[in-house]
């Protein structure tokens, strides 16, 4: 057992030493796999807590929804449908991994899963959940001049995706382009970061393309069209607060 | 309601508009406008709804703290009806409330809807609010949850919520108007006892509940002192006056419990367990009610899969020594984007002879047009242990057309 730990700090002495030695000109220690995915993050989000407005478009119907979205950290959002008229007024609520919704018809809310979605191919996680860091373990799977490749790995169940290959952009840490994965590595959705624009501070993505891997004419553009740091009363994230 | 609570509410509304008036409107808010058309014909060709209404709902923010994001919000809502078949015409408030939000704390005061348990379709639990019993095959929450003047105080933490009410003047279910079909036939009902403004407090309803969200598990554990819900009747003889029926509702304690848990992507199972104690049990003969132990309990997994809902639902209630089980099974798919909708609904007592089977369309033709066609098919056998008896072949169709603004 001793022997067992000396090896262990050894063998993390020498990955150490080696990092310094040998991996400058590689990679910088700013760029190991979870500081480009919490600063991807950043990109994406502006503050931990903050305000969005956004339009979902779908192929899949003419209707745009316009939803309105206070997120608070990676473990709490809420959603706020405000077109079309007919679904006016549905509230759908993030804790952790769990989700509710509130339903005008019944006056209530209800208990309803992660993947379940919200128009075209735009599931609720896609814009409850905005941050990867903590819900996923990334690791390089290959790196070129441009961009990083992430591979991530979902750190716990009931999240919309099991995995995810995310390209980065060097230099910016623009997330570019990711793919949606099953646990088995197959392809299920593309997404794309587009029409990167000032936007509550700094350039960020303002437009996500999200598309089924194998009908591609099957489609939903988020499109943010507002983004505001806010803080919010920690009590409006209850279920029972839904209304 | 009796002019003087009208009153209270009103002086309720004038505090709420003077704290508007003085505070910067910083968000408008939610609003929302519905109208629509309801229609129900019975298959004997006896028209029991044909009403035009219009709703509308407001909830301003009229005040927010950048630093902590509490807030100040007015809930306003009201609705108007005109039934041109019974000539009756209402107007009632449906919110009409002040709501401070803090980090941890929600106190709303005033005239408000609280929603407790989980299980939908016939939610056992959610005894807060009294119901509008005119129509008892209607079952929509938003039109038949009746709202109650409480002062409602939430407090959360963490995984943690904790609440407590009180309803200083209390309100009682709202029966079949006369001449309804949905009444017994040839013997008079007296109007169910209300609840006065002099005794405000001493008739008062109030209770709390406790609940824990913990991986996953949400369970949450509950008690109301309240009076009855669903009102039962006794047969009233006067001197030279044929007899009538008089309904008697009684105080009554009812803990419960309920939870909730996902299950994979796709299945939600909801449970909710009520005891009410002291509950007046129906005499089949209209005698004097006896006070009993009624159990509550009913379990219920939806499946949710693309664009099917499939939802299976148990229900075992005890009252005194009568069992009843019922079992219900509802089946909704959407096309076209959710523009068309079809459900099925079906509820099977297990030891008792109630039957109601309620296929139904909904196409929303525009995006704020929509309209419902519905039937209704109902067996009971009078006298059993179940309880649609009294409907037994109250069969008819439903059609709503609404728009939404």
């Amino acid at each position: 057992m001793q022997g067992d730990v000396s090896r262990r700090t050894f063998l993390g002495l020498f990955g150490a030493a080696a990092g310094v030695t040998i991996a400058p000109g590689i990679a910088h220690a700013a760029d190991a796999p979870a500081d480009i995915l919490r600063r991807a993050d950043d990109v994406r989000n502006p503050a931990e807590s903050y305000f969005l407005r956004c339009v979902v478009k779908s192929s899949s119907t003419s209707d745009d929804t316009e939803v309105e979205v206070s997120i608070q950290g990676n473990t709490r959002t809420l959603m706020k449908t405000i077109r079309p008229s007919r679904d006016r007024g549905r509230l759908g609520l993030m804790v952790d991994e769990d989700m509710w919704a509130y339903v005008p018809n019944l006056q209530r809310s209800v208990r309803i899963s992660l993947a379940q979605r919200l128009v075209g191919q735009a599931a609720n996680g896609d814009i409850a959940r905005c941050r990867w860091t903590g819900d996923y373990t990334p690791t390089i799977e290959s790196d070129n001049a441009q961009a990083w490749t992430l591979l991530l790995t979902a750190t716990k169940k009931g999240l919309t995706y099991e995995k995810i290959r995310a390209w980065i952009e060097k230099g910016t840490y623009h997330p570019l382009h990711a793919e949606f994965l099953t646990p088995t590595g197959k392809v299920l959705k593309r997404a794309e970061y587009r029409a990167y624009k000032p936007i509550a501070g700094k350039d960020r993505p303002t437009v996500i393309h999200i598309e089924d891997a194998v009908r591609q004419s099957d489609y939903s553009d988020i499109q943010i069209v507002e983004m505001t740091p806010r803080t919010f009363p920690a009590s409006i994230f209850y279920p029972e607060n839904l209304k | 309601m009796t002019l003087r609570a009208h009153l209270l509410l009103g002086a309720v509304l004038a505090v709420a508009v003077s704290s508007a008036s003085r505070a910067d409107a910083v968000e408008p808010g939610d609003t929302s406008f519905e109208a629509g058309q309801q229609v129900s014909v019975l298959t004997d060709g006896q028209v029991s709804r044909n009403l035009s209404y219009a709703t509308f709902h407001t909830k301003p923010i009229v005040s927010r703290d950048d630093k902590t994001g509490s807030t100040w919000e007015l809930r306003l809502g009201a609705r108007a009806f005109y039934d041109f078949e019974t000539k009756i015409s209402e107007v009632s408030i449906r919110d009409l409330a002040i709501v401070r939000r803090t980090d941890h704390v929600t106190a709303t005061v005033g005239f408000q809807e609280i929603v407790w348990g989980e299980t939908l379709g016939f939610p056992v639990a959610d005894i807060v609010n009294p119901r509008d019993l005119r129509d008892p095959l209607f079952l929509d929450t938003d039109w038949v949850r009746l709202p109650v003047a409480a002062a409602n105080v939430q407090y959360t933490g963490g995984p943690f919520r904790l609440q407590g009410l009180v309803t200083p003047i209390p309100r009682s279910a709202q029966l079949p108007d006369p001449g309804s079909p949905f009444l017994p036939q040839g013997i008079p009902v007296l109007p169910i006892p209300s609840f006065s403004v002099d005794r405000a407090g001493q008739d008062a309803e109030w209770g709390g509940r406790a609940g824990v969200l913990v991986s996953g598990w949400d369970f949450s554990a509950s008690f109301l002192a309240h009076w009855s819900r669903a009102p039962v009747f006794q047969l009233v003889t006067l001197p030279l006056a044929p007899p009538v029926l008089e309904p008697v509702i009684h105080r009554v304690s009812s803990p419960g419990l309920s939870l909730t848990k996902t299950v994979g992507d796709e299945v939600v199972v909801r449970f909710d367990s009520v005891l009410n104690i002291g509950e007046p049990q129906q005499s089949a003969v209209f005698a004097p009610p006896a006070l009993v132990l009624e159990s509550q309990n009913v379990i219920d997994a939806d499946l949710t899969s693309g664009d099917w809902l499939i939802s299976l639902q148990y229900e075992y209630d005890r009252q005194g020594s009568l069992d009843r089980h019922w079992l219900t099974a509802r089946v909704q798919k959407t096309f076209f984007d959710r523009r068309l909708e079809l459900d099925g609904f079906m509820y099977r007592g297990l030891n008792n002879g109630d039957a109601w089977l309620q296929p139904m369309i909904t196409w929303s033709f525009l995006d704020s047009l929509s309209i419902s066609a519905r039937a209704d098919f109902v067996w009971g056998t009078p006298g059993d242990a179940g309880q649609l008896g009294y409907l037994n072949d109250k069969n008819r169709i439903f059609a709503i057309l609404r728009a939404r603004l």
